[in-house]
């Protein structure tokens, strides 16, 4: 695994723990933070659900990893918060291509950040973190992040112009957003991953669903 | 002689009409160009319209130029088939002349006075403004449900062409203003003929929606029938297997019998590759799927092609098994044939699916050492025989707007790639 990120130039840092209640308290408590968790399903005392689930308010863009014996380990469709099963019987194969795959995602994610400066405050929002920027009159906008909502004196396109980033993209006139918190495109909706929906204009949708396909397209 | 106001007011009411006209002949045939230089076109023709219209000519030659403008502007810019616009703008006209008919007649109605009908008068300027307002009402109605993704023009089409006939057919029964039984008669049956093309254009519609559907069924049936075929070889196989059973026991036992291990285990190493062959890897978890890939894994190896799988399968999902292997089969089948007669180092697929969120994205590579040629923006086909392909990709596209999804294909780096995404909704179990 080490020689497949060194390879695939990812930086890394590894932690191992034996015990699962001590990552547990080191991340509750101590607020230590990962990127990526590797769990074994079946563990003495907690389970690896059962961790995945006490980890997941903590630290939510966390992706995490099942190592499991049984055959069956392909995701349900419902469960969002496991990035992948890896069977323990095809270890070598399946372990190595999930950890790149979830590496490059956490790498795609980024640690940029947009800064919005105004005459008494500066804020900073992760790009990760915004849902979408919506335009708020003719001048202003509101970014609408985890963080919750900002607003910005700037135009939607230069906001827009100075994200420079391919993740974001017009679904409307009033509308930027960012494909990687889209969770769905269905009838004309997208849907997010905090659970809200917008409109995507007609005479933008399948240019909205040609991006979003060049973008996964060009990141798997 | 007319004065400089009713020359103004034709003006508009020209421009209005012909715009309106050009903005129904491509919308109901759904073409894409270049609008700014049809607005300024149109504004030309209204123009051209007006000032022929100053001179002692039939309102009939006028219809006719006008109709003939509006034919050449759809198919100069915007590729339009010259028949279908004839139809649309022809009727369009009819209807358009026959509600100015009817207003003016019931505004003379109304009035009691027979100036309505004279063309020059004030009072038909006003009857055909109030034409073109309705006009630029339900046009104004289509655009916003266009932009909500409904379709508000069948109905609203039909409806005008109902209320027409029954306007006309109210005019027939009054007695205020003289208008003669011909003129009348005329526009009745003008008002029926109307009614009878919109049935014509909506049953010629769906009758081309329903032949594109048979034409994609077909494919698929084919697509179908093909890989059913290769399940029978490969039971067919293991069928056989298991009839010489018996037969293959009684050699190695006789083999061993006699201490002869070497030729024991050569004999048993042959057996085992039709064994390979059968036994299964579970990829998707989806029987067809998986054997679909093996199948094509298998076809790769026999023909010394490298196969690189990264393949991750949400289960519980509302993705149909038929779209599936519609999807995969068509990929799959023109990354093997494109590399058919590559030299060695583009002998490689690489096939990813991959779950985002709740989308399907599944991408299919393959080497491929010169750039294939577009055409009109669409790949085409390097093959032979060109009248079957092209329909491939055209199934995936189909299965895969089912799921609200899109394929996109791009060479790039001596790499052909095909990219499907597909929203998906979980299933509960």
């Amino acid at each position: 695994m080490k020689n497949c990120l060194h390879s695939c130039g990812i930086g890394y840092e590894i932690s191992t723990y034996t015990q699962s209640s001590n990552l547990l308290f080191d991340i509750t408590d101590d607020h230590f933070f990962y990127d990526l968790i590797l769990i074994d399903i079946e563990m003495p005392g907690i389970t690896g659900m059962e961790l995945s689930e006490k980890i997941k308010p903590h630290l939510p863009n966390v992706k995490i990893i099942f190592i499991t014996s049984h055959i069956e380990y392909a995701i349900d469709a419902f469960e969002l918060s496991i990035f992948r099963y890896v069977p323990k019987s095809d270890l070598t194969n399946r372990l190595v291509s999930a950890v790149v795959d979830a590496a490059k995602l956490i790498e795609l994610e980024g640690g940029k950040e947009y800064i919005i400066q105004a005459a008494r405050r500066m804020e900073k929002i992760p790009y990760k973190d915004i849902f979408y920027i919506q335009r708020d009159g003719g001048k202003n906008s509101m970014i609408c992040s985890r963080l919750g909502i900002s607003k910005v004196r700037k135009s939607l396109q230069q906001i827009f112009d100075e994200l420079q980033a391919q993740e974001f993209i017009f679904i409307d006139r009033g509308y930027i957003v960012n494909i990687i918190q889209i969770m769905k495109i269905s009838d004309s909706m997208a849907y997010f991953k905090n659970g809200e929906t917008l409109p995507i204009s007609r005479s933008h949708l399948q240019e909205v669903k040609k991006q979003i396909n060049r973008f996964w397209g060009a990141h798997i | 002689m007319m004065t400089w106001y009713q020359i103004l007011s034709f003006f508009f009411t020209n421009g209005l009409r012909i715009f309106l006209g050009l903005y129904l002949v491509i919308t109901l045939q759904q073409l894409a160009g270049n609008r700014k230089k049809a607005s300024v076109i149109s504004v030309c023709a209204a123009a051209f319209i007006t000032v022929l219209s100053c001179f002692p000519i039939q309102k009939f030659y006028l219809t006719g130029i006008e109709i003939i403008f509006v034919i050449l502007i759809a198919y100069y810019l915007y590729a339009a088939q010259p028949r279908m616009s004839l139809f649309l703008i022809f009727f369009y006209e009819i209807a358009v002349a026959l509600w100015e008919f009817i207003l003016s007649a019931g505004l003379g109605v109304i009035f009691q006075s027979d100036r309505f009908l004279d063309m020059r008068s004030n009072g038909y300027i006003a009857a055909v403004w109030i034409v073109r307002l309705f006009m630029l009402g339900i046009a104004f109605l289509t655009v916003k449900s266009h932009r909500r993704n409904e379709n508000l023009s069948p109905r609203v089409i039909a409806g005008v062409a109902i209320a027409g006939l029954l306007g006309a057919v109210l005019l027939s029964g009054q007695n205020t203003i003289p208008i003669s039984d011909d003129r009348l008669t005329t526009w009745i049956i003008f008002s029926m003929l109307i009614l009878v093309a919109i049935l014509f254009f909506n049953l010629n519609r769906q009758y081309k929606m329903e032949k594109k559907i048979m034409l994609l069924e077909k494919e698929k049936n084919a697509l179908l029938e093909h890989d059913y075929q290769t399940l029978k070889n490969v039971y067919a196989a293991n069928a056989k297997l298991f009839h010489d059973f018996q037969n293959h026991i009684d050699v190695v036992y006789h083999y061993l019998l006699k201490n002869h291990t070497t030729e024991a285990a050569h004999y048993i190493e042959n057996l085992r590759s039709p064994i390979r062959d059968i036994t299964q890897t579970a990829w998707v978890g989806d029987e067809a799927v998986d054997y679909l890939i093996n199948s094509k894994i298998a076809l790769a190896a026999s023909q010394n092609i490298q196969v690189g799988t990264n393949i991750e399968f949400p289960r519980r999902t509302n993705i149909q098994s038929v779209d599936l292997v519609a999807i995969l089969g068509n990929l799959l089948d023109n990354a093997l044939e494109a590399i058919e007669n590559e030299e060695d180092r583009f002998r490689f697929v690489n096939l990813t699916i991959r779950r985002i969120n709740d989308m399907l994205v599944i991408k299919a590579e393959n080497g491929c050492s010169a750039a294939p040629t577009e055409m009109n923006g669409s790949l085409q086909t390097s093959k032979a025989d060109k009248t079957l392909h092209g329909w491939g990709l055209q199934s995936v596209r189909a299965a895969a707007e089912r799921y609200d999804g899109t394929i996109e294909t791009e060479y790039s780096d001596q790499i052909f790639r095909a990219v499907v995404t597909l929203s998906f909704e979980a299933v509960k179990a």
